[in-house]
C-alpha cells in the first residue's frame, strides 16, 4: 500500500484522537480515505458485490467500536486490515470454506493453456491482451485458497509491502514472501488451465 | 547458468537480487528464450493484477456507514442521564427508608431527621479525627525521611572531601547525566501513557 497516497501515519494518528473526543467528521474521514481499498480487498476476497459491501461496512462499525484499543505505534491501515481479514477469517469459519494446506507443493506440471506471451504485437492487440487476462485473473483470484488469495490481493491488487502483510498477519517477512511466492504459482497454473479464448 | 527457477524470477521481478545477480540474471535471459518467455508470463500477471479495476463504490456508501455510528453527543448525554437515573434512585431510596423507619418506629420524620443529622455529625467529628491523624503521621514521615537525606548528603560530603578534584568533577557529571536520563526515561514514560489514554 502506498504511503504517501493512504497512509500518513501522523494524520491517522490525529484523525483517531478526534474521532475518540467525539469529532464525527474525524471518522468520516477515516472511512473516506480506507472505503476503496477496502473494498477492493473484500470484493476479492467474497466475490459478491452486497456481501462485500456488507463486511466492508461492518469492518468500519468493528473499528470504530474498538477505536479506543487502537494502539498509536502501530500504522492505523495495518490495524484496520487486520479487523477485516479476522472479519473474514469468522466469515470463512461460519461458512466452512474449504482451504488447502499452505505446506502442499505447487504442482509445476505446464500441461494446459499456456499464457499468451506478447513480443512484439500491436499496441491495440496488447490492450485486448491485458483486458481478456484481467477477466480471467478476477476468476482466478477466486479460485485461490483463502489463506493464499489474500496476500495475494494485498501484495499485487492493494499493493502492500511484504512487511505491511506480515504485520497484519503477524507472520515473520520470509513466511509471507514464501506464501505469496506460493500464490502466485498457484495463480499462474490456474490461469494456464483456464480454457484458453476463442 | 542454468535456467532461471521460478523463486529466482519473483526475486528479480521484486528487485530482491543483488547487481551482480541481476547482471547474470539479464545475461541469462539474453540467451534463453525458455526464461525469457517464463518471465514475461508472470511479470503480465502481475501488470493485470495491478491494473485490477476497482471496486465500483456506491457513491452513499460512507454515509450508510456514519449513519449507523452512534452520536458521540448522544453517548454522552445517556452517560448524563446515567448518573442522573443513579442519584434519583437513591435519593428514592432515602426518602422510602425515612418513611419505613418512621411508620414501623412510631417516631416522627422530624425526629428522624434530627438524630440522622446527628449521627452525620459524628462521622463528621470522626472523619476529622483520622484526617488530622494522618497528617501527623505524614509529618513524622517527613522528619524521618530528612534524617536519612540528612544523613546521606553528610556521607557524600565525606566521600568528596577524601577524593580529588577530578573524581569530584566525574562524581558530579555522573549524577547530572543520571538525573538527566532519569528525568528524559520518566517524561517519556508519562507521555506514552498519555497517547495510550488519548487512543
Amino acid at each position: 500500500m502506498s504511503e504517501d497516497k493512504r497512509s500518513s501515519v501522523p494524520d491517522d494518528q490525529k484523525l483517531v484522537r478526534r474521532a475518540l473526543r467525539g469529532d464525527r467528521e474525524a471518522f468520516e474521514t477515516i472511512v473516506r480515505k480506507y472505503q476503496q481499498p477496502m473494498l477492493n480487498y473484500v470484493s476479492r476476497m467474497v466475490h459478491e458485490r452486497e456481501m462485500a459491501l456488507d463486511v466492508s461496512q461492518e469492518v468500519f462499525l468493528r473499528a470504530y467500536a474498538s477505536l479506543s484499543s487502537f494502539r498509536p505505534e502501530y500504522k492505523f491501515s495495518t490495524w484496520l486490515f487486520r479487523i477485516a481479514s479476522n472479519y473474514l477469517i469468522d466469515h470463512w469459519r461460519k461458512k466452512k470454506v474449504s482451504t488447502v494446506s499452505l505446506d502442499q507443493p505447487v504442482d509445476n506440471d505446464d500441461d494446459g493453456c499456456y499464457l499468451q506471451v506478447a513480443d512484439e504485437k500491436a499496441s491495440v492487440v496488447l490492450d485486448l491482451e491485458m483486458k481478456e487476462l484481467r477477466t480471467r485473473l478476477e476468476t482466478a483470484i477466486g479460485s485461490l485458497p483463502v489463506h493464499l488469495r489474500e496476500l495475494f490481493v494485498w501484495r499485487h491488487v492493494t499493493g502492500m509491502s511484504y512487511e505491511e502483510m506480515a504485520d497484519i498477519k503477524k507472520l515473520p517477512v520470509g513466511t509471507v514472501k514464501n506464501r505469496v511466492f506460493q500464490a502466485k504459482e498457484l495463480m499462474r497454473k490456474l490461469l494456464e488451465e483456464q480454457p484458453c479464448p476463442v | 547458468m542454468p535456467c532461471l527457477t521460478a523463486d529466482r524470477l519473483y526475486a528479480f521481478l521484486d528487485g530482491d537480487l543483488s547487481p551482480a545477480e541481476k547482471t547474470a540474471v539479464h545475461r541469462h535471459l539474453a540467451a534463453c528464450e525458455t526464461c525469457r518467455l517464463a518471465l514475461t508470463a508472470r511479470t503480465r500477471i502481475m501488470e493485470a493484477a495491478a491494473g485490477l479495476p476497482a471496486f465500483d463504490l456506491p457513491a452513499n456508501f460512507a454515509t450508510g456507514i456514519m449513519a449507523r455510528v452512534p452520536f458521540p453527543a448522544a453517548r454522552s448525554r445517556s452517560l448524563f442521564r446515567g448518573w442522573r437515573i443513579a442519584f434519583g434512585a437513591g435519593a428514592a431510596t432515602v426518602i422510602l427508608g425515612f418513611g419505613l423507619t418512621a411508620i414501623f418506629s412510631g417516631r416522627s420524620i422530624a425526629t428522624l431527621l434530627l438524630d440522622a443529622a446527628a449521627a452525620f455529625g459524628g462521622y463528621l467529628h470522626d472523619a476529622a479525627n483520622a484526617l488530622a491523624k494522618g497528617l501527623k503521621v505524614l509529618l513524622l514521615a517527613g522528619k524521618v525521611v530528612g534524617e536519612i537525606a540528612g544523613q546521606v548528603l553528610a556521607m557524600l560530603r565525606t566521600v568528596a572531601d577524601s577524593v580529588g578534584p577530578e573524581t569530584q568533577a566525574v562524581l558530579a557529571l555522573g549524577s547530572v547525566a543520571i538525573l538527566i536520563t532519569g528525568g528524559l526515561f520518566l517524561r517519556r514514560r508519562i507521555m506514552t501513557s498519555e497517547r495510550t489514554y488519548e487512543n
